[in-house]
């Protein structure tokens, strides 16, 4: 039995945590021709477009699953993370998310799902986050007891005992968002949506925020629902993996199978003591070479990421290392070619 | 509502009847929040009561060189003094909550905020009101001393100024929640400051900031008695001119109608705000 489990003290009533079918939003946007003679006659004439942002999506999730929702920018993620949490009307479509039609039930499901927008704050920012820990309480009703044991457990888990008495403002992003998470996780929800979470982090803070959503979800049996454009969040965090682009699924895998056929690729940056150091081995490609600094581009499943490594640790001593994943929008065309292909 | 089975979490609480106040705890909470926050910004606070000071002393010596030459309607100096100090009060302590929604509609902070269980609007009312009280109290707490000095003494009827403290927190209480459907203008108008200009210029001028009504031409009071500003500022400030307690009853009966009024205009607003959100994306 799962921490939500035990909270809950009943065993979970329906296995899907969202079921979506033809879910679709498009906007419509008013433009006008620039200058104060396009002002005036946009006020009597104005151009409208009609922008589709997300187009007949199906989407099921079992209840403990882990899904990264990911894209380029301007896919359509946040747009469907919206109308799933209920903050948008879709234009056509049904969603059912934890049994409830988000967007006619949205202060029912506020209760039962966790929501961290990455870019905004729900953190007071002059006060510590336990005032806002505490004022989340009294939103979600939690029995003050429960609560309180509920904090601890969480301030314990993500390590945060010391900064959740500081002002909120004196912070650094990376610690602000183990707080926003936590403040997300307090009232326990049964599904958590994560938009960006990782966005504007380092690398040291970004595994970390990773590690933590990914044990906490374990703990509590809450599904997850990531939105990302970072392939780290994904391969790391979720079991599962949705990609969607131009507002259409575009495919929906368990992200082992995404891995290995369209992430085998891997950016190593390395700085060196020496000022040229020479690997050879196969599968890499260097693509930028600086005294002290080498780039390369290596196929995992030729060489792993450790050999090089290895091979680069023995050619010289390293100053600092960086991995990194492709970016989102080279997968994407990878997935567009692949599609293309098979048609 | 769709059909749902919901479990009942021991975390959670059973549901709160109707008419509880367990539904106004997370109001009291952010009201608690706003006016601790504003409680450790001391230096703006004293900002404000520097610009009161400066204030009163320029009208002061404006008001004793009019009542030289008997220009004052037969009020004498120092309650013109300790009028102007409370129509000042309760005008600075006021937040700037239209602002704050502005940037949330335009950051898109609003949405975000939608998915809680709490409504945005009497959240950011709430905490506004926790501001306006804690700015109200270190204002008053200040602001007496020094009106006292400038002044040279208490009001003719010094017992007015008590009767003054609660008109002034029921007024603010009222003016917040006007600047909540201003501010809630912001999603509809895309910017909320021409509405404040509005509403600010039409308090000063017919809620008498600076000079009480009673020296207005007839005609103007005549109107202005229609309007809130009235009582949520003429309606305080002459507490100092020796208004009687029937008066400042008549007062709070008002006010109190007003709030009733301004209340049911900000929740229409709101929700014509929530529908313009939930449709087009805000």
């Amino acid at each position: 039995m799962s921490a939500r489990d035990e909270i809950s003290g009943q065993s979970k009533s329906q296995s899907l945590a969202v079921d979506v079918k033809g879910l679709s939003k498009h906007f419509v946007v008013r433009s006008r021709k620039p200058g104060l003679f396009g002002a005036i006659t946009g006020l009597f004439n104005a151009t409208t477009n009609h922008v589709d942002a997300v187009k007949s999506v199906d989407l099921r999730i079992e209840r403990g699953e882990r899904i990264a929702f990911v894209g380029p920018n301007g896919a359509g993620k946040s747009t469907t993370i919206k109308m799933l949490t209920g903050i948008l009307h879709p234009s056509s479509g049904e969603a059912r998310v934890l049994g409830y039609v988000p967007w006619k039930d949205r202060k029912e499901l506020g209760r039962r799902i966790g929501t961290v927008f990455g870019q905004r704050s729900q953190l007071w920012p002059h006060l510590p986050a336990t005032d806002t820990f505490d004022l989340l309480a009294k939103v979600y009703d939690l029995a003050p007891k429960a609560y309180r044991a509920r904090c601890d457990q969480l301030v314990e888990r993500f390590q945060i005992g010391e900064l959740v008495k500081r002002p909120v403002r004196g912070l650094s992003l990376g610690e602000r968002m183990r707080c926003e998470i936590v403040a997300s996780l307090l009232h326990a929800p049964e599904m958590l949506f994560l938009d960006e979470p990782t966005i504007g982090l380092d690398v040291t803070a970004k595994a970390v925020i990773r590690d933590m959503v990914k044990q906490s979800s374990i703990e509590d049996g809450a599904t997850v629902l990531l939105t990302s454009h970072d392939t780290g969040d994904m391969e790391r965090v979720c079991d599962r993996c949705v990609v969607i682009a131009d507002g259409s699924l575009l495919l929906d895998k368990p992200v082992s199978e995404l891995r290995s056929a369209f992430i085998q690729r891997k950016l190593i940056t390395l700085m060196t003591k020496d000022a040229q150091i020479e690997l050879d081995l196969p599968g890499i490609t260097i693509i930028e070479r600086e005294p002290y600094k080498l780039k390369l581009e290596v196929e995992t499943d030729q060489t792993p990421v450790e050999a090089v490594i290895d091979a680069a640790m023995r050619a010289s001593r390293l100053r600092d290392l960086t991995v990194e994943d492709p970016p989102m929008e080279e997968i994407v065309s990878l997935i567009y070619a692949m599609k293309a292909g098979e048609e | 509502m769709s059909t749902v089975t919901t479990p009942t979490l021991a975390l959670h609480r059973s549901p709160p009847s109707a008419f509880s106040l367990r539904r106004c705890a997370p109001y009291a909470h952010l009201f608690v929040l706003g006016y601790r926050q504003t409680m450790r910004q001391k230096l703006t606070t004293l900002g404000r009561v520097i610009f009161l000071a400066v204030l009163l002393l320029v009208f002061s010596s404006l008001w004793r060189a009019l009542g030289e030459q008997g220009s004052l309607g037969g009020v004498n100096e120092r309650d013109f003094i300790w009028y102007l100090a409370l129509t000042e009060w309760t005008a600075l302590a006021l937040p700037h909550l239209h602002l704050l929604m502005e940037k949330d509609f335009r950051s898109g902070d609003f949405a975000c905020q939608l998915p809680r269980p709490v409504s945005y609007v009497w959240g950011r009312v709430a905490e506004q009101i926790g501001v306006m009280m804690a700015r109200m109290a270190m204002l008053f707490a200040l602001g007496v001393p020094i009106t006292l000095l400038i002044a040279g003494g208490w009001p003719s009827q010094p017992e007015g100024l008590l009767m003054a403290i609660p008109l002034g927190l029921a007024a603010g209480v009222v003016s917040v929640i006007s600047i909540a459907w201003v501010g809630l203008s912001a999603a509809i108008l895309q910017d909320a400051d021409a509405m404040y200009w509005l509403w600010q210029k039409f308090s000063f001028l017919l809620g008498g900031l600076l000079v009480p009504l009673t020296l207005y031409p007839e005609w103007v009071m005549d109107i202005a008695k229609y309007t809130p500003f009235y009582s949520l500022l003429y309606g305080v400030g002459r507490q100092a001119l020796g208004a009687s307690d029937a008066l400042a009853w008549a007062t709070l009966g008002q006010i109190l109608l007003w709030g009733g009024i301004m209340i049911v205009v900000t929740e229409l607003v709101y929700r014509r705000v929530l529908r313009i959100a939930t449709v087009s994306g805000g």
